[in-house]
């Protein structure tokens, strides 16, 4: 303690200002500074460089490889939506084509439903016709048998 | 006054700062003795290489907590040279790297309690600051010649106004290492010497020193603070004088 009391003195209370200790205490710093230096320009910075550089390859990496799941999975979609698209054109042209069917087929029914009524209605008009004409025959015929007998029974008094 | 002083509290907030050799055969301190000084700074020297050699391991890509912290200040002090002094200022980087781990680990490790401060010295932050001075003023004539010393004169400026500011930017420019020094060299001494004050209030006090105990508290948590801002600050103006080397024509 007796040397720092002098220190002291010296510099004012301020082992800061105790010139004394400069060449010391440049000493040591240059040597800690130099050391320190190798320590950094031989091993710290090349390693980190290294880490940092390594680092950003993966991740560029993993960028390119997310990329290029993006692509093919737009294109999936694409081809998705395509399908879609053609299976919807697909089921329209169906849809229009058992439509017109439907059309067809009924249009096709009412004509042969009409036909049909036409025959039946000239079929039973022919044999209304013959119909009639075998009544007046049989009028005729009947008024042919019956009329002696009316006679005969109109003149038995004569 | 000092001895009355001394008689009641007994408080020596400075004595902290007393360089003394250890390790020798009492022949006094001689500029190769070894001393509390240069002990704390092999400390420092091992603290960097434990967290930026062994702490780190290679082909990491998600880094654990020690690399992490390794990696920002690496990757911090980088974008700062690059920043402020460009892409050939990069070329400087190892010896801006190692000023700003040495001040910072300097200055962490003397928050430790019974540590010695490196960085509280001003013969330490003055060599550290003479060599930024006298290093960037030889790069900026190499690199530019006598154009380096368009520095000083401003050609934006009216005519009339150059000379004065030509007086002004040279005694600026040679104040650059007192003021570069001292700030650091100052924060730390004025910080710890704080705390020793306070410190010896606690002790005069006794068991109920609560206040100084909280006072202590709250001016290690702002300590924290400087500690790490004065190495920010000392590296940054590193690379604004690097640029000034680099570019002196702004």
């Amino acid at each position: 303690m007796a040397s720092n009391n002098n220190a002291e003195v010296s510099s004012g209370g301020m082992p800061q200002l105790d010139f004394s200790t400069f060449p010391n205490q440049v000493f040591w710093l240059s040597v800690t500074i130099f050391c320190l230096l190798l320590m950094v320009r031989f091993i710290i910075i090349p390693r980190m460089d290294n880490i940092l550089a390594n680092r950003r390859k993966v991740v560029e990496e993993d960028l390119v490889g997310a990329e290029k799941f993006r692509e093919a999975a737009e294109e999936l979609e694409k081809s998705i939506t395509q399908e879609m698209d053609q299976s919807k054109a697909r089921a329209n042209e169906m849809l229009a084509k058992s439509k017109e069917k439907i059309k067809q087929n009924r249009q096709k029914g009412l004509i042969e439903a009409e036909e049909m009524t036409k025959t039946l209605l000239s079929d039973s008009e022919k044999v209304i016709v013959t119909m009639q004409k075998e009544a007046n025959k049989k009028i005729e015929k009947i008024s042919a048998e019956l009329a002696p007998e009316i006679i005969k029974k109109l003149s038995p008094e004569r | 006054m000092k001895e009355s002083n001394e008689s009641q509290f007994n408080i020596h907030p400075m004595d902290q700062f007393i360089i003394e050799p250890i390790l020798s055969g009492g022949e006094g301190l001689q500029w190769y003795s070894f001393t509390n000084q240069a002990l704390w700074m092999l400390f420092s020297l091992v603290a960097i290489a434990l967290l930026f050699i062994f702490g780190i391991r290679k082909n990491e890509v998600v880094p654990g907590r020690l690399q992490s912290i390794a990696e920002i200040l690496y990757t911090f002090v980088r974008k700062m040279v690059l920043d402020i002094a460009g892409p050939e200022g990069l070329k400087y980087f190892p010896y801006v790297f190692t000023l700003f781990i040495f001040i910072l680990f300097g200055n962490i490790l003397g928050l430790l309690p019974y540590s010695f401060t490196t960085t509280s010295h001003i013969a330490v932050t003055g060599v550290l600051a003479l060599a930024v001075f006298i290093f960037v003023t030889i790069l900026g004539f190499v690199k530019n010649g006598f154009k380096f010393l368009g520095l000083f004169w401003i050609s934006s400026a009216p005519l009339a106004l150059r000379p004065v500011l030509l007086i002004i930017e040279v005694i600026s420019y040679f104040v650059r290492p007192v003021s570069h020094s001292i700030r650091l060299a100052g924060n730390m001494m004025a910080g710890h010497a704080v705390i020793k004050v306070f410190a010896g209030f606690a002790g005069a006090l006794g068991v109920g020193a609560v206040a100084p105990i909280v006072a202590i508290m709250a001016v290690y948590g702002l300590e924290m603070l400087v500690v790490v801002i004065q190495a920010y600050v000392f590296t940054i103006l590193t690379c604004v004088y690097l640029n000034d080397a680099l570019h002196p024509g702004h």
